[in-house]
């Protein structure tokens, strides 16, 4: 009988030695095989009858053939040994010895002795304890196996994660958008950052709905990838933030791969590729050959030799901006999983970068805006300030000067040469007259003065009047009706003077008719031997007595008690200063019609 | 002869004109306030009248021309100032004529000329 005691030492002792899974499993079956005396091992598992671990000699197969899985898979579940004697002379007689899961590698170790021997090597006491110790181990193994697995996972996290927060706080660093662009694809293919051979970025141009090729960065060669390599193991001490920003920061001439970026526009349509795909479906894909689905667009291939790529949609509050492309391909290294989830990740801070430094542009952009329009109203100001003191003091200054060069002239006038007082005085009167220029230049920037004439539809001019007026008019019951000719040709003339015109007579209107009434603005073309147009403005507001109609137009004329009667002077005057009429004919009993001519531009007749 | 009234508040600007248009043949009676303006047109009936827009009180020059002409109408009035925005104030409008005050009166003399003419 075996030393159970002593063999299940020396198996506990293995255990604590081995690195696990296969290696445990041939350690158990050598021990095994040693410590019981038998001449063979093998170590089987149910259903797969070609995966097994032997020792040097291993068993045949036809030995044991009567040994089925079910067998195998009752024994591991009493945690029983069996022994099969030798049925005849020439057979061995075999132990078998069930092996739990050691990381999924449930079976069977199987013993076997060329000298056949009735009784086995094991009582089943000693069977039961051997197999159950080789059952802890391998609980134990399981365990230690899974530890160092959720150990493994864990470590990469944390790599994620800190790589992650570098490539951030190195964009953080900058909120223009060029320089985030450049760190962002410096991040994608530093060594220790996602370390891709090349990366490039699509901005999608919503308008034209085409992804541009904004930047790329990568080498040209595979000799020159070598020397960056070289170069950037230098920096390898330094903060992968601080990488990046070196990275970035040495892009020197645009490589051949940022040209061919920068040339490319692509398509983004239902139908269309690969890199549309992953816009409209915001997903990210890894593409292995032109046998994707959907397939990888043509100029991929044909102007950058890429076939095996990954690209990741770059988005920020919802909105995709564009996409991240990159690629392997001098070194070959195939992109993994866990390289697509860093990738997908980092594009979401890289859409967060990009959208903060669009933020700051249009926030700049508008603070200038504000700026200028700031300095441009304070220059308004200022200079109407400006006028409004030149003003005050051109007053005083006229004066005098209008005395001092007055009398001088006078004196010039009288005074005969050769006197030399006749000279003075006509020097005086001469610095008289500068003064008097110059003043009168520095007042230019005060107010307007002759009207200032645009070429305008008359039409448009009346309607913008009534506009202006209609909430009198329709306050005092007054309904207006324009008949508008619609052949009437531009004319040149001052807008607002000839606004204040029509509004002046609607307001003359409206005092007609103080219980409320019709307006009537009628606008035609005259082709008469002066060609002109006119604008009738009529109400029936009764008319007026024949001495009103003589002095209507007279300044101060009104028979409104607390009126100025200085409009209709005033429009008369804006419409002769237009070179045109204005008129009016009485009708007694019904109302006034006013009438404008104005003369067309030469160039319309 | 035509008679023209000058109203000025400044002294040397009335002695000045009324020598210039005396030497043209007008007689000139001159009004240094808005007061002796008027009293002067009722009872003189000037021809024409030159007047400044600013007078002493800060007296509103266009209060004095409306008043003029709510005398007689008849009367043309040049408003003769060293203002020259004014002529967007629609109460000049109601005078027959704007001459900036300049030290050469030649122009003041030609629109004197000429309105008188038309009458």
């Amino acid at each position: 009988m075996t030393d159970i005691l002593h063999l299940i030492e020396e198996l506990l002792d293995i255990s604590r030695k081995s690195t696990g899974g296969a290696d445990l499993t041939a350690a158990t079956g050598e021990l095994l095989a040693q410590g019981l005396g038998a001449d063979r091992w093998e170590f089987r598992r149910p259903g797969r009858p070609a995966d097994r671990t032997a020792g040097d000699d291993p068993l045949e197969v036809p030995d044991h053939q009567d040994l089925t899985d079910a067998d195998i898979e009752a024994l591991l579940a009493a945690s029983e040994t069996r022994f099969l004697p030798a049925a005849s002379g020439d057979r061995p007689s075999l132990l078998v010895v069930p092996v739990p899961a050691a990381e999924g590698a449930a079976g069977a170790c199987l013993l076997s002795w060329d000298h056949p021997s009735s009784a086995g090597p094991l009582d089943p006491r000693s069977g039961r304890t051997l197999v159950m110790t080789i059952s802890m181990i391998s609980a134990n193994e399981t365990l230690r196996s899974r530890t160092g697995t959720m150990t493994r996972e864990r470590e990469k996290h944390l790599q994620e994660m800190w790589t992650l927060q570098e490539m951030n706080n190195a964009l953080q660093g900058t909120l223009q958008l060029n320089r985030i662009l450049k760190m962002i694809l410096a991040g994608a293919t530093t060594e220790m950052g996602l370390g891709f051979n090349r990366a490039a970025l699509f901005l999608l141009n919503e308008r034209t709905g085409l992804l541009q090729g904004m930047m790329g960065v990568g080498p040209d060669s595979a000799e020159e990838a070598e020397q960056i390599w070289e170069s950037l193991s230098r920096h390898s001490d330094l903060s992968l933030s601080r990488q990046i920003e070196l990275h970035a920061g040495n892009q020197p001439r645009e490589s051949l791969f940022d040209a061919r970026i920068k040339g490319m526009r692509i398509p983004v349509t239902p139908g269309g590729g690969t890199l549309s795909h992953c816009v409209t479906a915001r997903t990210t894909e890894r593409v292995e050959g032109p046998d994707h689905d959907p397939p990888p667009e043509i100029e991929l291939s044909q102007r950058l030799s890429m076939s095996v790529f990954a690209a990741t949609p770059i988005i920020s509050r919802n909105q995709v901006f564009g996409l991240m492309v990159v690629d392997n391909i001098f070194d070959g290294k195939p992109i993994t999983d866990y390289d697509l989830r860093l990738l997908s990740m980092f594009s979401g801070q890289a859409g967060l970068a990009i959208a903060n430094a669009k933020e700051h542009r249009a926030h700049q952009r508008a603070a200038e805006e504000l700026s200028i329009a700031r300095e441009q109203l304070l220059q308004t100001e200022r200079l109407a300030l400006l006028g409004e003191i030149a003003a005050g003091l051109a007053h005083e200054i006229r004066n005098p000067l209008v005395t001092i060069g007055g009398f001088a002239r006078r004196l010039e006038k009288k005074l005969l040469p050769p006197d030399p007082n006749q000279r003075y005085a006509g020097i005086i009167a001469g610095e008289v007259h500068r003064l008097e220029e110059f003043l009168d230049e520095i007042l230019l920037f005060g107010k307007d003065r002759q009207p200032i004439k645009t070429p305008l539809q008359l039409n448009d001019i009346i309607r913008e009047s009534v506009q202006l007026f209609s909430l009198n008019l329709s306050e005092a019951g007054i309904t207006v009706r324009t008949i508008l000719s619609d052949r009437l040709p531009t004319v040149n003339a001052d807008a607002s003077q000839l606004k204040q015109v029509f509004v002046n007579l609607f307001s003359n209107a409206l005092d007609a008719m103080p219980e409320g009434g019709e307006l009537t603005v009628e606008s035609s073309f005259d082709h008469g031997p002066s060609t002109a147009a006119i604008v009738s403005v009529s109400d029936n507001g009764g008319g007026v007595e024949p001495e009103v109609l003589g002095n209507i137009f007279n300044p101060f004329y009104t028979t409104k008690s607390g009126g100025h009667g200085l409009g209709l002077a005033l429009s008369q005057r804006i419409v002769t200063d237009h070179a045109g009429r204005l008129s009016v004919v009485n009708h007694p009993g019904r109302g006034l019609t006013f009438t404008i001519s104005l003369p067309l531009p030469d160039s319309n007749n | 002869m035509k008679t023209i009234l000058v109203v000025d508040d400044e002294e040397n600007i009335l002695q000045l004109y009324r020598d210039e248009l005396t030497e043209c043949g007008y007689r000139v009676v001159t009004a240094r306030s808005a007061a002796e303006a008027l009293e002067c047109v009722r009872e003189e009936r000037p021809h024409l009248v030159t007047l400044d827009i600013r007078l002493e009180n800060s007296v509103d020059g266009i209060e004095v021309l409306r008043q003029i002409k709510e005398i007689d109408r008849t009367i043309p009035v040049i408003i003769n100032t060293a203002y020259s925005e004014y002529k967007q104030n629609f109460g000049v409008w109601a005078s027959e004529d704007y001459v900036v005050k300049s030290s050469n009166i030649e122009e003041l003399k030609a629109r004197i000329a000429s309105l008188l003419e038309i009458r």
